[in-house]
């Protein structure tokens, strides 16, 4: 009998490139373990899978059935409305985190805004940073000021907290959380099947070139750029540009569109179907994958367009950077317009370099991304840290209640370094923990 | 000897653990040493909170300069037997169940329900596998724990039976009409199926239930469980009641009852056995089974409303094997040789600084 493994994580219809993840890797995962899925939306379904439904406090968790399994697997991203319930059931409950977003920003500041999240996302911050970090939260709500609080207070570290182990998947996130040293960290490849006999099906019009933007288009997508650069090329070149996703500031690239005068040929068709995303992609010249900045994600985009074999532009940043050169290519988004006037005007030039490029890219998702050998090296990853992760955290619930008892005592913290050693070396014989 | 006995206790709850402690500290003057008791008041919800009675256990160092007065500390239940001292055993009554062999248990235990119940068992049991072996020996009350302790965290211990209070007042007298079950009123002794058993007995059994109720909910379901039943007027609900009046109780039965689940030590049966009664328990009761040999000094049967029911007719219909039985349980009872001055003996000997 395989052990069960009990997963938390947005699953389709919910309009998330981690749902499609984590459907993604389902039987690969089904070879090991016996698979629990949890949702918050009543209608997620998944093919031969029963799906729980929980509600975001997680007040109707049958915690019995979830202390019974081997791990619990954590998905957190940054859209609180997806992700909120999961950390508030993470809270309750250890488990494995997968971070597919490092800088959780946008997170805590949606989270700030709903009720049921608002004072556990400040208590969190007050416990993890102390009070002046909630005062700074709260004065950046609502303003780019937001990113630079997280500069300094960085949020993952309210969700690694009761992680019993993180999973990345890009190099820097790993760094970071390795430097932070609370947890134990795997770097692991974000998993995407290599589709086999995908055709690449040219019925577009002929001589025209497509250019496509896909997944959820947020703030720092450059969006508005690239429509730019691509309006230098209107009368050159016959091509065509379209966007499939939700596109986070709409209104404000329409009036771009307009105004450059592109309606005809800029089309947002916002969330799409799959087989509609598809018949695009197959038929896609050219992918625009930007970011500026990164919060630290690897981009399932991204092994999207590389499984259709799309040559792809990228922001030579965080995960994007570390891609193999000649699998896509990069520009400085620091200078984003003129490189990507630069780039474009190449791709006119060299058409067939760019092809090529795709074609590197969907040996690049064949070689790196098989889902299979993550799922292999998650399980050992589960295996080897869930005995130590539980001793971490009752050490420091152990500690946490040194540190609140000492406080309402009100003492002065004299000889702190040899008390502190003292009350260490006491939880360390209880637990084993370093 | 200067002799610490540290327990722990859930305020005004008292039960065979506390009469242990208190006849632990007893036995020891008796036997010429200084003996105190240090019971640490415990309370296991949320499951956080048994973490941080644990470090409290921990942060008590009775070892330094300052306790050097006691020569040697016996530890008996979770988490005292955290406390440091050099010259430290361990009798242990029991770990903490729940996270053992009550782990996923619906019924009677609780910590696989909480959210953070895994981290906090996990935490008890590593602490367990850590720091019991520091003692200079590890001794149990019963084989149950021994085996427990082996079984989970593999560490070896041996099992000092202790004879039960005023052992020596008990007595036989008539082989009244009814059978005993004396016990705290508690789902883990299952007075229940004693209640359905009625039902299904062929012959007129009366029952006896003697022990004061611990959890007012189930007092209610068994009450009204006898009523749904039509069994009643065959049950007579004693409560609590003094110890003569208890020994009394066992005096006049005609045998006694006692099913719990995986009960570890059992004051009842060896009770029983010194008023010579047979004793009527269950294959998985745990501790009992120790001691109860089936159609010799009492019947084990499965753990079943049917099998119980049959045991009950089996000696009201035949109260010559009843009282046979009973006379085999006290002889195998005295064949033992549980008593307090061997207990003492193995707890303290070479053990002075």
């Amino acid at each position: 009998m395989k052990p069960r493994l009990t997963c938390f994580s947005p699953i389709p219809p919910m309009r998330s490139a981690i749902g499609q993840y984590t459907v993604g890797l389902l039987r690969d995962l089904a070879r090991f373990w016996e698979v629990d899925l949890w949702s918050e939306m009543a209608d997620a379904e998944v093919d031969g899978y029963k799906i729980g439904r929980f509600d975001r406090q997680g007040a109707t968790l049958p915690w019995s059935a979830l202390n019974d399994a081997e791990a619990t697997v954590y998905h957190i991203g940054n859209a609180a409305e997806y992700h909120g319930g999961i950390w508030n059931v993470l809270r309750q409950h250890p488990g494995i985190l997968v971070l597919h977003e490092v800088h959780l920003a946008d997170f805590v500041a949606a989270a700030c805004k709903l009720p049921e999240f608002s004072q556990t996302i400040f208590s969190a911050v007050e416990l993890e940073f102390g009070a002046p970090a909630v005062e700074e939260l709260r004065s950046a709500i609502g303003s780019e000021d937001i990113q630079a609080v997280n500069e300094r207070f960085p949020f993952y570290k309210i969700f690694a907290d009761r992680a019993t182990g993180v999973v990345v998947h890009c190099r820097a996130a790993y760094e970071e959380i390795s430097q932070y040293g609370g947890r134990p960290c795997i770097h692991l490849d974000l998993p995407h099947a290599a589709e086999a006999n995908l055709s690449r099906s040219d019925d577009s019009t002929p001589g025209r070139y497509n250019f496509v933007v896909v997944g959820h288009i947020g703030w720092n997508r450059l969006l508005k750029p690239i429509i730019e650069a691509l309006a230098q090329f209107r009368d050159r070149h016959d091509w065509r540009f379209d966007v499939y996703g939700v596109v986070a500031e709409e209104t404000t690239i329409r009036l771009a569109i307009d105004s450059l005068g592109l309606g005809d040929i800029a089309i947002l068709h916002g969330f799409t179907s799959e087989a509609e995303l598809r018949r695009a992609l197959a038929s896609a010249h050219l992918a625009f994958n930007l970011r500026y900045p990164t919060m630290g994600e690897a981009s399932y985009s991204q092994l999207t367009l590389w499984n259709h074999a799309v040559p792809t532009i990228v922001s030579d940043v965080g995960w994007y950077a570390d891609l193999p050169r000649g699998s896509v290519y990069h520009i400085d988004p620091r200078r984003t317009l003129p490189e990507l006037t630069r780039a474009i005007a190449t791709f006119f030039a060299e058409p067939a370099r760019f092809a090529e490029m795709g074609r590197l890219g969907r040996q690049a998702l064949e070689a790196r991304h098989s889902p299979s050998r993550y799922v292999e090296r998650l399980t050992e990853f589960i295996a080897a840290t869930q005995g130590a992760a539980s001793a971490q955290l009752a050490a420091e619930s152990m500690a946490g209640t040194i540190g609140r008892r000492w406080r309402e005592i009100g003492l002065p913290w004299r000889g702190q370094g040899r008390m502190a050693d003292r009350y260490a070396e006491i939880i360390n014989d209880l637990t084993g923990a370093t | 000897m200067r002799v610490l006995v540290a327990t722990v206790q859930v305020p005004f709850v008292r039960g065979g653990a506390e009469t242990l402690a208190e006849d632990l500290v007893s036995e020891m003057r008796k036997a010429g040493h200084e003996c105190e008791l240090a019971s640490i008041p415990f309370s296991w919800n949320p499951p956080a909170k048994i973490l941080d009675h644990m470090l409290a256990c921990r942060l008590l160092d009775l070892g330094g300069p300052s306790a050097s007065n006691i020569d040697l500390i016996i530890g008996l239940k979770f988490p005292a037997y955290f406390v440091s001292h050099p010259n430290k055993v361990l009798w242990l009554i029991h770990q903490h169940r729940s996270a053992y062999n009550l782990w996923g248990n619906e019924q009677y235990g609780d910590l696989h329900n909480f959210p953070d119940g895994k981290m906090v068992r996990d935490a008890i049991r590593a602490a367990d596998c850590r720091l019991i072996p520091e003692a200079q020996e590890v001794f149990a009350i019963s084989r149950q724990v021994t085996g427990r302790l082996a079984r989970f965290n593999g560490i070896k211990a041996e099992a000092l039976y202790h004879p039960p209070r005023d052992h020596s007042l008990y007595r036989s007298g008539d082989f009244g009409n009814y059978i005993l079950f004396p016990s705290r009123l508690n789902p883990a002794k299952r007075h229940h199926i004693a209640v359905e058993a009625l039902k299904l007995c062929r012959e007129p059994v009366r029952l006896k239930f003697l022990g004061p109720s611990e959890m007012p909910a189930y007092d209610t379901r068994l009450r009204a469980l006898a009523g749904q039943l039509g069994v009643e007027d065959r049950i007579e609900w004693l409560g609590s009641v003094s110890q003569s009046e208890k020994i009394a109780a066992y005096a006049d039965s005609l045998a006694v009852v006692f099913p719990p689940v995986d009960e570890d030590y059992g004051y009842v049966t060896l009770e029983a056995m010194l008023a010579r009664k047979a004793v009527i328990t269950c294959s998985d009761s745990g501790g009992p089974l120790e001691f109860v040999l089936d159609g010799s000094t009492g019947l084990v049967v499965e753990p079943s409303t049917r099998a119980l029911a049959s045991a009950f007719d089996r000696l009201w219909g035949n109260r010559t094997e009843a009282v046979k039985l009973g006379e085999n349980g006290r002889a195998h009872y005295d064949q033992m040789g549980i008593a307090w001055p061997a207990v003492i003996d193995r707890l303290v000997r070479d053990r002075r600084r």
